[in-house]
């Protein structure tokens, strides 16, 4: 453990702010997210053109006659997005977590089944041709809508707070801070504010000391940390705190 | 060299639209 808070010798993820100074992190999460923006839009317009045509298409070589052909280039296209966009959504998640960076891919999944529901609730109310609502589709928009706005309601107290989370020294990234509920999010939050307690050179206060041992009894009580990292998550604290 | 969370909050705005922009345009492209 390093009093002067050198980052090199703090293992895992990184802090906000520890970066050593080269271009590599911004350009990976512009990448990536770049990315999976670039494959939702690409979905999103695909399943439209679709839509569009009836709501179903065939292509390629086939012994039947096709009734109706896909547009030009749309199947490929919905390959492409689809895992596309899961590649540089994990290569999303992986950067801005080794790196520290506030995340946004917890929005991943409300931005993917919110536009698609959006879809179906247009062309349900709207669908192509002369005939009126088209229930199944709009029973898809519902159950989409839900899909993704449920979660959405639920992350986004965690993204405001995210950046106010610990106060002005704190490092979690945001994404640990989209997960406010859960174990895992809280445990990981407290995780990241002992390895910052411990690199900080400002001591630790003893009120912080008493929250952060109550944080981690509750932790240890609901089994997101086990013995072995409650003790030693404890020593960190105890060894932080002024005597 | 830190950044700031503007830093990177802006980083990931502009790479959000770079990426709608290049989805529309691929899609044009593709499906012209």
């Amino acid at each position: 453990m390093n009093p002067t808070g050198a980052s090199s010798n703090v293992r895992g993820v990184r802090g906000d702010g520890d970066e050593r100074g080269g271009i590599g992190a911004p350009v990976g999460v512009f990448v990536s997210l770049a990315g999976v923006s670039a494959a939702l839009t690409i979905l999103f317009l695909s399943m439209r053109s679709v839509m569009k045509i009836g709501g179903a298409c065939a292509s390629g070589q086939t012994a039947f006659e096709i009734v109706h052909p896909c547009p030009h280039g749309v199947p490929l296209l919905m390959l492409g997005a689809v895992w596309g966009g899961l590649l540089f959504a994990g290569l999303y998640a992986w950067q801005s977590f080794r790196n520290g960076v506030p995340s946004l891919v917890a929005l991943l999944w409300p931005a993917l089944f919110l536009s698609l529901g959006w879809n179906f609730l247009q062309y349900g109310i709207s669908p192509p041709g002369d005939g009126g609502l088209v229930w199944g589709w709009l029973v898809c928009a519902v159950v989409f809508i839900l899909m993704g706005g449920i979660p959405l309601v639920a992350i986004l107290p965690g993204l405001l707070r995210g950046p106010r989370e610990g106060g002005a020294t704190a490092a979690s990234p945001w994404h640990f801070g989209l997960m406010p509920h859960t174990s895992l999010g809280a445990a990981a939050s407290l995780l990241s504010s002992l390895r910052n307690a411990t690199i900080t050179s400002a001591p630790a206060g003893g009120k912080d000391v008493v929250g952060l041992l109550e944080r981690l009894d509750a932790l240890h009580r609901t089994g997101s940390l086990s013995d072995e990292e409650y003790e030693r998550a404890k020593q960190e604290i105890l060894k932080g705190s002024p005597s | 060299m830190t950044r700031s969370r503007s830093f990177w909050l802006t980083l990931q705005v502009v790479a959000i639209a770079a990426g709608i922009w290049a989805g529309v345009w691929l899609f044009g492209v593709v499906t012209r």
